[in-house]
């Protein structure tokens, strides 16, 4: 009896000694991949501007036909898009994506502002714009101007647009760029979403920024 | 004798009947349209777009020349470009589908657009669009309104 306890017993001691080795190993390597992942940079899902800019202000009038000042939104995240109503396909997908990141952010969404600008001031009246904005979120801003003074804030953030006559029943078409802009909540320009990019991806990168 | 003879008359009919069965490609085009689904519209008043996958299992080209609707004033084939982040759209003539191959209509690319709508496309709404194709003639297809 004692001859087989004894040797039960050191039968397990090395097992328990292999059992505390992996159990030590895996809480290393848990401990290292955690480190790892803190001290590794952010990788962000937008183009990073690699020297912020202070975003240049505008006035214009919103869907509610009240104005609408960037600079009010300090201390907000703004995500500012070039756009236009009758644009039945990159626009409707832009702001879709947009209103998923601001649903995935939930309470977070309040430090949050959407903004379009038009870049079809013709056509785009804040009656259209109201309309239009109450599909996808009525707290989305729709941004309307004069013709000059929408070009003039196009220019200032890069933005091309070009009213192209074509034989549709449409008349003419807005050719625009299709990205949407990162505005910090301290007002500098830090990151573009090239067209496509998806509302995830979009609400970690304000998250990220939200938070540094 | 007879034996052999039924013999060949049985090799005979199974090498027909073996002929008969064999799958051939249809002479000329073959359309296939599947999964149809359109956008539902912002504005009661403004304009829609639909995609399919096109698929043409014959052995001769044909071409999307027309899409109708009555949903709206007019319907017309669309695509667009993005070069340089910059997206252009543009009203196209129709829409080759190459013998063998598909083309697929999506977000981005090649749609169908509805201009003028009338009334709001509400998700679950089904719009029947009847399509021309230069040899195969008209196709209607049912579009399902939904989220992309």
């Amino acid at each position: 009896m004692t001859n087989l306890e004894t040797e039960t017993a050191q039968k397990r001691s090395p097992l328990v000694t292999i059992g505390i080795a992996v159990v030590g190993l895996t809480l290393l390597g848990a401990i290292g991949i955690f480190a790892l992942k803190a001290l590794r940079p952010y990788a962000f899902h937008g183009v990073v501007l690699q020297s912020p800019r202070p975003a240049q202000d505008f006035t214009l009038i919103n869907q509610y036909g009240q104005s609408s000042t960037l600079s009010d939104y300090q201390g907000k995240a703004v995500l500012l898009y070039f756009g236009y109503v009758t644009c039945p396909d990159v626009c409707p997908t832009t702001l879709a994506e947009l209103k998923k990141a601001t649903d995935l952010l939930g309470a977070q969404s309040d430090d949050v502002q959407i903004m379009m600008i038009t870049v079809d001031p013709e056509r785009d009246t804040v009656e259209i714009l109201a309309e239009y904005l109450a599909h996808f979120d009525p707290s989305f801003l729709g941004l309307v101007g004069t013709p000059d003074e929408i070009a003039q804030i196009a220019t200032n953030y890069g933005i091309f647009f070009q009213k192209q006559e074509t034989d549709s029943v449409l008349g003419y078409l807005v050719d625009h760029t299709a990205t949407v802009m990162l505005i910090d909540q301290n007002g500098y320009l830090r990151l573009i979403f090239p067209y496509g990019t998806q509302g995830d991806a979009i609400a970690e990168d304000i998250l990220y920024v939200l938070d540094h | 004798m007879k034996k052999v003879f039924f013999m060949l008359l049985s090799i005979g009919l199974i090498v027909l009947a073996l002929v008969a069965c064999q799958p051939t490609a249809p002479a000329g085009p073959q359309i296939e349209i599947s999964g149809a689904w359109g956008r539902p519209s912002p504005l009661a008043e403004g304009n829609g777009a639909a995609y399919m996958l096109i698929e043409n299992t014959g052995s001769a080209d044909d071409k999307l020349i027309s899409a109708a609707s009555d949903v709206s004033e007019a319907t017309e084939i669309h695509d667009m470009t993005m070069e340089n982040d910059i997206m252009k759209m543009f009203k196209i003539d129709g829409i080759d589908i190459p013998a063998g191959g598909s083309v697929e209509l999506k977000p981005g690319s090649k749609h169908i657009m509805f201009i003028g709508l009338h009334g709001k496309l509400e998700i679950g709404q089904i719009v029947t669009i009847d399509l021309e194709f230069e040899k195969l003639g008209k196709f209607s297809v049912k579009a399902e309104i939904r989220e992309p």
